[in-house]
């Protein structure tokens, strides 16, 4: 593989939120949302981040888009440092790099009509003239499959796929070189998630878009992603290409979400792996391999020693002791 | 599974083609349901005829000026007068016309009533935006002085800061232009212009506490909402995103507050008047109702003349409030 340079590189993101109590409401504890999480992103291509809610796949978005500071770590957005930006630098930044929010209810505001929502970042950015903006809006809105002229019209007068390709034009108005996706679909109904999908496939075919792309569906990820990313507990365990990850996953989470996906075909009986017991708290995680109270293959070695972060195989990174015994 | 590229005609459309036909925002839509409401509408047609009375009469109709005779003092309503005059309400204890009296009196109480609710809730405004959207020290700080301020006991205070202000010969230099916007909208000299100003900005500055606690948790609960963070990823700063987001959605109730905030002072400032430490040399109802308190063994009608608009006055603020309240909730959405 050429070693391009990535369009967003992630380094050592970390993010632990503060847990205050006390009368002084000093810091007693910290919540590990995100704990050394590496990753980087290619032009052009999508990553998925796959993870149980809590994982920190929303607050890696968050980071790097600069919503909430990180504790540490960098992120490289076209060689440019996100967490070092300075006000100019990060509106610059904040162009290129656009969100698509999960829920499509909350994330347009009720007062403003469509049209205004979809210019919003021209405005904010000095973009045009009110003319050539009202053309974008047109074009961006044909673009998602919406009518043109429905710039007009409200929030509450469109249903939740519409809404999300509305918030996709909002997003794809700036002509942004990155889009993050966080959970675009998981609160619309099958038949619409299947739909926003492949627009947001045929957009990146047309358009050379590059996505991060968060999901807590394996079967939404397969579907559209390059390469995948697990997160288990603020770290990623496993990242691969996704023919590699989904054939022969090498962390035994992800076999068990793999297991986990319905397979259309009655005559196939598939070994389904049930994970015991819950999520542990991220502000007391386990002590060595995060995984092991719930993994059945877990051996002393696993509660003593974190496994580190490692590549198994070519371009396949696994965050496990055992991991060739895993498929 | 290879999609093909997805085009408009492909998907499904479930609004009509025909697009921006008809399309109704959140203020038109509240605007269409306070119209619904019968009571509110009657009531705010009572105010505009008062406010409108109050500020046309002084172009046609002079204030009306003591009499000497006794003949014309304490006429009951409906009397003619011994110079040919018909006196609708009757005359007072000076011989004047009652209702020209009451209409110039409206003036004042309606002004001040405007004027206060409008200045606390400016006031309460900023501050409660700007608590509510920084947190942080800035809440801590608007929100201290906000509780020292709301520990007055309102009525108390009010009537000791007005009593030392306006005993003093010249108490606080106002600026001169606020005395004649004052002058004019109250229609008094400057003199008293200045007294009503004092009296204003005494019950605007003791006021605002709940309009700012209001607006704060407003804001408070708006900037969690995903489309400030949406604004925001967009690179919105700040002062946009108050301005465009949080101030319009937290806006609504603000609307209800602001006349039940005109009730209360329009009752505040006849009380104050009536105790005699509001304004007392221009007639408003207030200090009417005291007048004719001082005759009332004799005259008994005479106070309900100028209880009586203080009544539909309050009456009508408090229905369009609920007017405005039944509008606005969006449970009640038609």
């Amino acid at each position: 593989m050429p070693m391009e340079k990535p369009l967003l590189d992630v380094r050592n993101l970390v993010k632990h939120y503060p847990i205050r109590g006390g009368i002084l409401r000093r810091t007693v504890q910290y919540n590990r949302s995100v704990d050394d999480v590496s990753f980087t992103i290619r032009r052009g291509e999508t990553l998925g981040l796959v993870g149980e809610s809590g994982c920190g796949k929303t607050t890696v978005c968050r980071t790097i888009l600069r919503l909430t500071r990180p504790t540490s770590g960098t992120a490289l957005f076209n060689g440019t440092d996100i967490f070092k930006a300075s006000g100019r630098e990060l509106r610059g930044l904040r162009r290129h790099m656009q969100i698509i929010f999960q829920d499509p209810y909350a994330s347009l505001d009720p007062r403003l009509t469509i049209g205004e929502s979809v210019a919003e970042g021209l405005v904010i950015h000095r973009i045009g003239t009110a003319k050539e903006r009202t053309e974008r809006v047109r074009g961006a809105l044909e673009k998602v499959g919406l009518h043109p002229d429905h710039t007009q019209r409200f929030p509450h007068e469109f249903s939740g796929g519409q809404r999300q390709r509305i918030g996709i034009a909002r997003a794809l108005i700036m002509e942004p070189e990155l889009i993050m996706c966080d959970e675009p679909v998981s609160a619309l109904d099958v038949s619409v998630q299947s739909q926003v999908l492949n627009l947001l496939r045929s957009l990146q075919q047309e358009l050379g878009l590059t996505y991060l792309f968060i999901a807590h569906n394996l079967s939404v990820v397969e579907h559209i992603s390059n390469r995948v990313a697990v997160m288990y507990l603020g770290k990623i365990v496993e990242l691969a290409d996704r023919q590699s990850l989904f054939r022969t996953p090498r962390h035994p989470y992800t076999r068990a979400l793999i297991s986990a996906i319905p397979i259309p075909d009655p005559t196939v009986r598939s070994e389904r792996i049930i994970l015991q017991g819950d999520v542990p708290s991220p502000v007391n995680p386990p002590p060595g391999c995060r995984f092991h109270p719930r993994c059945w293959m877990a051996r002393p070695l696993c509660k003593e020693q974190e496994p580190s972060f490692e590549e198994k195989e070519p371009g396949h990174w696994s965050a496990c002791h055992f991991a060739e015994e895993v498929s | 599974m290879e999609p093909g590229p997805v085009t408009p005609a492909d998907l499904d459309l479930s609004l009509d083609q025909s697009g921006a036909a008809r399309s109704e925002s959140q203020w038109q839509m509240v605007l269409r349901r306070f119209r619904h409401h019968r009571m509110a509408m009657i009531c705010l047609a009572v105010l505009v005829v008062m406010l409108a009375a109050s500020l046309l009469l002084p172009f046609f109709v002079a204030r009306p000026r003591a009499e000497v005779d006794r003949a014309y003092r304490y006429l009951p309503p409906l009397v003619t007068d011994p110079a040919g005059i018909f006196h609708l309400l009757g005359t007072d204890n000076l011989g004047r016309d009652y209702l020209i009296q009451l209409i110039y009196a409206a003036r004042v109480s309606l002004t001040v009533s405007v004027t206060v609710s409008t200045v606390a809730t400016l006031i309460g405004l900023t501050l409660g935006l700007l608590a509510g959207y920084f947190g942080g020290w800035t809440d801590s700080i608007i929100t201290r002085f906000l509780e020292f301020v709301a520990t007055f006991p309102l009525f108390v205070i009010l009537l000791i800061l007005l009593a030392a202000l306006l005993e003093t010969e010249k108490p606080l230099s106002l600026p001169g232009p606020l005395i004649e916007v004052v002058a004019v909208i109250t229609a008094t000299p400057d003199h008293e212009a200045e007294k009503i100003a004092l009296v204003i900005l005494g019950m605007a500055g003791l006021l605002w506490p709940s309009t700012a606690r209001l607006m704060r948790g407003m804001v408070l609960s708006v900037r969690e909402h995903l489309y400030i963070e949406s604004a925001r990823a967009l690179g919105a700063s700040s002062l946009r995103i108050i301005l465009k987001h949080a101030f319009p959605n937290a806006f609504p109730p603000l609307i209800v507050d602001y006349t039940l905030l005109m009730n209360t002072v329009l009752i505040y400032e006849a009380s104050l008047s009536y105790l005699g430490f509001g304004i007392q040399d221009t007639p408003t109802w207030g200090n009417m109702l005291k007048a004719a308190e001082a005759n009332m063994l004799a005259h008994p009608w005479m106070p309900l003349i100028p209880g009586l608009p203080i009544l539909l006055a309050s009456l009508a603020i408090n229905y369009v409030g609920d007017g405005m309240r039944d509008a606005l909730d969006p449970r009640l959405r038609k």
